[in-house]
């Protein structure tokens, strides 16, 4: 590999500037390493150089954002590095958000690859998940050495275009997103290793953290149903016979719109579910089983309900990633809003 | 219950003039196979084909695969409800061709619709797929069955059922007269009191024909959780018939269940094998799956389990009968592990699962469907010459193919024996 070129970002204080006092400092730029840079030069050894050091004060920056990104990046368009590492910021909260938002902003103009480093608990963590390759590091500054250390390793695999492994293999933070890998053990020894070991009570690592999902509150029920306008969305497959939006029967994020008009109920082969997850033949024979036209209907003709929304959302909810289905929830929703519609009936299989 | 298992190990298969077995190698007359196979007019025409490992050979169309047992003595016969009484299987001798397997391969005449829809299942013998699948590392005896024109699914599957097991049993005893290779001894016995007890809850699918589980010759229908000693499991009390892809659990798995094989080998040394419990998911709904899943929590805290690993066959609706069970053990102060498949997509951050219990904080991954592959052309079709992946999308079998991980046969398994997991990046 040819020698990077690096530029390194710091807070006024790793740039040994002083504490506190010193946190409405200006930006300032450094033809040379300084504080931790000189480390981060002597790990890399004959791999590459700090080019250049980027220091600000962590209220300035804040107080300041847009201007600040300005004049870093006609600096860094001048410099050219391969790299920007900023931080490592530890547990310093305004340092590390600092650290994350000018990464996520050099990382969008894209002039360079970038990597930062922190503490679990800075608030940095949130503000670039997903977006920004942020090294786990100690809470502070006694963790310097290990911290940059894994902030190049990385660093030079993103630079190189090299392979990143897994977030607990390579020490950052995961971004969210998932993938397979093969290991040598197989599930069962590491399922029965896994239990012995919370039944003992030692220490544990599950495969698989489960992020916490929305909760959607109930709403209010509808205060007149005697004026609601009354729309049925199922994701039950149920499509015309010719299933013109070609929904498959799974694993889908289509959906189709299909008119009630001039029906008082769906007779047999009106309607026909496509769904690949239940047993479809009883509401092949009445489509009325899953979707309720013919008893929505009789309380329309009753004065019941207001009136019957006379177009009908359906997709297959089968395999549904849950990504797309929460798109398919939104685009109906908005679609339903548009048409009037006061209240909705969500059939499920 | 002490099972003796003597096995075989087949390494080569062949046709020949005369049905043999002898040092590894099993010859085979497909036409003495034919007759059986034909005898009770069940099939408008069969026949028999080798794929062994390292061939390029593509197998379609496959419903189940069976690991050939015959009973040299003890109290039930091979696949006992379906070959003969349902007497309790699991003591005395049984003989095992070990590493090969008899994989049934047919379609279906009669509608199919939903559920009740027979799904493709490939199983390659060389090239990348052979990490997805099952039975691309066992030397196998194809039997292709043609249906009968005026035969229903129903009757169809349950006449490839019986003669697959037939065949299977009938090839074991092949081996009647001779000594084994190698004997595996399976019995709990006691062991020092102070190691974890730990069952093993294995939840299978039953739901309508081509998604069922049979147990001694019955599928599982509206059945309770039910204990179930390993040994039954191993000789061949239990046998699938789910034919949803990547989801299914062929025979040959339901009798080398990874797990109890796990247990067995630690039984005594870090931990007490206490027993098994078998249940079904996908119950009807959430009160029945609620009742289901304290069921199985009452009956591992009557075994004093204090943990349970769990593992799972089902999509969906059925994880929610898993993740209940799960809640139910940790609620009793049962420590519970259970082993799942992702359902985002690798590559994405989508959600990983269909439903979770804050409860179930120890979960091991064995990674997600939707991984590509690029499936070489084979020089062998054995099966349906095209194929109809689940969505619809025809393809020629032999050509080069473009798949998901999860258009193989029983991937799910195949990700759990191959070390799959998923992780964070």
């Amino acid at each position: 590999m040819n020698e990077i070129k690096i530029v390194h970002f710091l807070n006024q204080f790793f740039a040994g500037s002083g504490g506190e006092k010193m946190a409405e400092e200006p930006l300032n730029f450094h033809d040379q390493e300084i504080g931790p840079g000189v480390l981060l030069n002597k790990i890399l050894g004959a791999n590459g150089k700090v080019v250049g050091t980027i220091s600000c004060g962590d209220n300035y920056f804040f107080k300041n954002e847009s201007s600040v990104y300005e004049k870093i990046s006609e600096y860094i368009k001048k410099t050219a590095p391969d790299l920007l590492i900023a931080g490592p910021a530890f547990n310093a909260g305004r340092y590390g958000l600092a650290c994350a938002n000018l990464c996520k902003e050099v990382s969008k103009r894209g002039y360079c690859k970038v990597i930062t480093g922190m503490f679990e608990e800075n608030p940095g963590v949130d503000a670039g998940k997903g977006s920004v390759l942020i090294i786990q590091t100690g809470p502070s500054v006694g963790d310097m050495e290990s911290a940059l250390d894994n902030i190049l390793r990385i660093g030079l695999k993103l630079v190189s275009g090299e392979k990143i492994n897994s977030a607990q293999d390579e020490g950052y933070f995961p971004t969210g997103v998932r993938n397979n890998v093969q290991l040598d053990t197989p599930a069962s020894p590491r399922a029965v290793d896994l239990l012995l070991k919370k039944i003992k009570g030692d220490s544990y690592v599950s495969e698989l953290i489960v992020p916490v999902l929305d909760k959607v509150d109930p709403p209010e029920p509808i205060s007149d149903l005697k004026t609601a306008v009354i729309a049925i969305a199922s994701e039950g497959g149920m499509v015309p016979p010719d299933n013109p939006h070609k929904i498959p029967g799974s694993r889908t994020n289509k959906w189709g719109v299909y008119s009630f008009l001039g029906r008082n109920e769906l007779e047999k082969d009106s309607f026909i579910s496509i769904h690949g997850g239940f047993n479809t033949v009883f509401v092949n024979e009445d489509p009325d089983r899953i979707i309720p036209l013919d008893a929505l209907r009789v309380f329309e003709g009753r004065g019941e309900i207001g009136k019957v929304y006379e177009d009908f959302l359906s997709t297959c909810g089968n395999g549904g990633a849950f990504g797309h289905m929460q798109e398919i929830g939104q685009a109906w929703a908005k679609e339903l809003k548009k048409g009037g519609v006061t209240g909705v009936i969500l059939p499920a299989t | 219950m002490r099972l003796e298992m003597g096995l075989f190990p087949v390494d080569n298969i062949v046709e020949g003039n005369d049905s043999t077995f002898s040092n590894g190698l099993l010859t085979l007359n497909f036409e003495q196979l034919r007759g059986m196979v034909m005898e009770e007019g069940k099939f408008e025409d069969v026949s028999f084909h080798i794929a062994l490992p390292g061939d390029s050979v593509r197998i379609t169309n496959v419903l189940d695969a069976v690991e050939p047992i015959h009973k040299i003595n003890g109290n039930s016969c091979e696949f006992p409800g379906f070959l003969g009484p349902a007497r309790t299987a699991g003591d005395g001798k049984t003989h095992k061709l070990s590493g090969m397997c008899v994989l049934s391969s047919t379609y279906f005449l009669g509608p199919q619709t939903g559920i009740m829809t027979c799904r493709e299942g490939i199983i390659d013998m060389s090239g990348p797929g052979t990490k997805f699948c099952t039975n691309s590392d066992t030397f196998n005896l194809v039997i292709r069955y043609i249906p009968l024109p005026s035969t229903t699914n129903v009757e169809h599957d349950d006449a490839v059922r019986l003669s697959t097991l037939r065949i299977s049993s009938w090839l074991g005893s092949l081996t009647k007269e001779m000594t084994p290779k190698e004997t595996k001894i399976y019995e709990l016995l006691d062991v020092d009191p102070s190691l974890p007890k730990v069952v093993y809850v294995d939840q299978v699918m039953h739901q309508a024909p081509m998604v069922q589980t049979f147990m001694y010759g019955k599928d599982l229908g509206d059945s309770l959780p039910t204990l179930i000693h390993p040994n039954e499991m191993l000789d061949g009390a239990v046998v699938g018939a789910n034919y949803k892809t990547s989801q299914k659990v062929p025979t040959y798995l339901h009798c080398n269940k990874p797990l109890i094989l796990e247990l067995y080998r630690r039984h005594g040394i870090d931990l007490n094998f206490a027993g098994m419990i078998l249940t079904r998911g996908h119950r009807d709904n959430q009160a029945l799956k609620e009742r289901s899943a304290q069921y199985v929590a009452k009956l591992a805290k009557i075994l004093h389990a204090d943990g349970a690993v769990l593992s799972f066959e089902g999509g969906g609706n059925s994880s929610v009968d898993y993740w209940l069970t799960v809640q139910a053990l940790e609620q009793m102060e049962i420590t519970a592990v259970p082993i799942v498949y992702e359902v985002g997509r690798p590559g994405t951050s989508e959600f990983p699962l269909v439903y979770h219990v804050p409860e179930a904080n120890s979960i091991i991954s064995k990674g997600a469907n939707g991984d590509k592959v690029d499936a070489p052309a084979m020089e062998r079709v054995i099966g349906s010459k095209k194929i109809f992946l689940y969505g619809g999308q025809e393809f020629n079998a032999s050509g080069n193919l473009q798949l998901t991980n999860s258009d193989y046969y029983a991937t799910e398994w195949a990700l759990d024996l191959n070390g799959f997991v998923g992780k964070d990046y």
